[in-house]
């Protein structure tokens, strides 16, 4: 690690392993990469001490399913609009993994806070829904699913307006999980990849999560989207986005669709109307 | 292997049909199917043909038999997918393409990588307590999980290779078409 040296924390997430390093890179090759740290080999004997991460679940011990499920899946991901993994090394007598991720500016969460004048620009608005979708895309085409996506790990570059996924352990934020897992199916899909995504198209729209409040959101979502008829609630979200034009509206509600056999897959969202005046990026 | 697609005109021959399972699901199964076939094929993912012979000092190829044939056991036994199971044997054969393992502690590289197959493909996984349980305690916990951390070291964390299975189960789905019979009962044929 001697390569890398300390320069600030991404994010604000405050376990230590929880938490997302910048480290600049020493030396002539410059740049900076993003850190996570990883438990490889939990102490048997120490496991409420070292590791939040692995104690959650004390049936289990070694490696965190979840962790070694992203790190394979890390591992063959070669996509522009997704976090590169620049190496893994070993560290703490081979106890801890350290992925060392390419380098963005911030979360989107961030960015919406903190520029606000530019991040209110519906044209960039567009232009990185559309890398979104190209990132998701390319999880659903190599047989994946992300499973939390939510503005906290979606990185922006502000220079040239990229926007790149990181894919790493992180807990699914309920106010962007979609409704069947709400409802108790338990595996990620590709469908409620796509719910994420419309929520985050709305919190990009409007600058502020599209469902709020720490209560179960089950409710939140049906008081917005309408118990399943679905007649009732495009009304409805044309009053939540007044300044979206409606090919924009069109495609968030085909996002938000209750039913994830019908909502609109990332391939089908590249190809929607709302994309059409958008000139861009090769 | 040319598969017929109701709504493709394409005519590149693709497997590639509409199915149930939510993983393959509709305008990806082509995609996932060409990425699937072309990461079988990466040589970092397949054993070496010779490593008994280059690699190995103690194990040999009936000692290899003989642990397979017990993992077939132990998968039964915990109800494992039979993806595990392949998974399995072929973390095996990639960790023994890279590193020489004495006869006392393959069995111990046999639970270990069935304990990764596990949490790599199955819902709810055994635990580590079982594996070790399975092999009448010859094994510690520690020992399951250090070695665990081995062949996800040595194996780079590249677990996620598709196997003979992977294939197996995109091609009967491809030939029943419309049927619905049971695949379970064409995969044991």
């Amino acid at each position: 690690m001697e390569k890398y040296k300390r320069d600030g924390v991404i994010g604000k997430e405050r376990n230590s392993l929880r938490q997302i390093h910048k480290y600049r890179r020493q030396g002539s090759s410059g740049g900076s990469v993003v850190v996570k740290r990883f438990m490889l080999q939990p102490k048997l004997d120490a496991l409420s001490t070292r590791d939040e991460e692995a104690s959650a679940d004390p049936e289990e011990t070694g490696v965190p399913i979840k962790t070694l499920r992203q790190i394979s899946l890390l591992k063959v991901m070669q996509h522009e609009n997704i976090v590169r993994l620049v190496e893994m090394n070993y560290e703490d007598g081979d106890s801890l993994v350290r992925l060392v991720f390419e380098y963005a500016d911030m979360d989107l969460r961030n960015f919406l806070e903190e520029y606000a004048a530019k991040a209110s620009d519906q044209k960039l608005v567009k232009k990185l829904l559309c890398q979104l979708l190209r990132g998701v895309a390319h999880f659903h085409s190599i047989g994946a699913a992300h499973g939390a996506l939510n503005p906290k790990n979606v990185l922006i570059d502000i220079g040239n307006e990229n926007l790149k996924i990181l894919n790493i352990a992180m807990d699914a934020d309920a106010l962007y999980t979609a409704p069947e897992l709400l409802l108790g199916s338990t595996e990620s899909s590709p469908a409620a990849d796509m719910f994420a995504v419309g929520c985050i198209f709305a919190e990009m729209v409007n600058r502020r999560p599209l469902f709020q409040g720490k209560a179960a959101n089950i409710n939140n979502i049906f008081n917005l989207l309408g118990t399943p008829t679905e007649e009732n609630w495009p009304g409805k979200l044309s009053e939540v986005f007044p300044n979206l034009e409606p090919h924009g509206l069109d495609l968030i509600s085909k996002l938000l669709c209750l039913d994830p056999s019908k909502r609109i897959k990332a391939c089908a969202a590249l190809k929607h109307d709302y994309f059409k005046d958008l000139i861009l990026l090769r | 292997k040319k598969a017929v697609s109701k709504s493709d005109s394409d005519e590149k021959p693709h497997v590639h049909t509409t199915s149930d399972d939510p993983q393959m699901c509709g305008p990806y199964v082509s995609d996932i199917y060409e990425y699937l076939h072309k990461m079988e094929a990466e040589t970092k993912r397949r054993p070496l043909p010779d490593y008994l012979e280059k690699v190995q000092k103690d194990v040999t190829a009936n000692m290899r038999g003989v642990l397979v044939d017990w993992l077939v056991e132990v998968a039964e036994e915990y109800k494992l997918c039979s993806d595990s199971l392949f998974l399995s044997i072929s973390y095996i054969d990639r960790f023994l393409s890279l590193n020489a393992v004495t006869r006392q502690r393959i069995q111990l590289l046999g639970v270990s990588s069935m304990l990764i197959a596990s949490k790599y493909e199955e819902i709810t996984p055994p635990n580590v307590e079982d594996f070790c349980y399975i092999t009448d305690n010859t094994y510690t916990k520690e020992e399951v999980v250090k070695m665990e951390a081995d062949i996800l070291k040595s194996l780079k964390f590249e677990m996620g290779n598709p196997t003979a299975k992977t294939f197996l189960r995109r091609f009967i789905d491809v030939a029943q078409g419309s049927y619905k019979a049971s695949s379970a009962q064409l995969e044991f044929l």
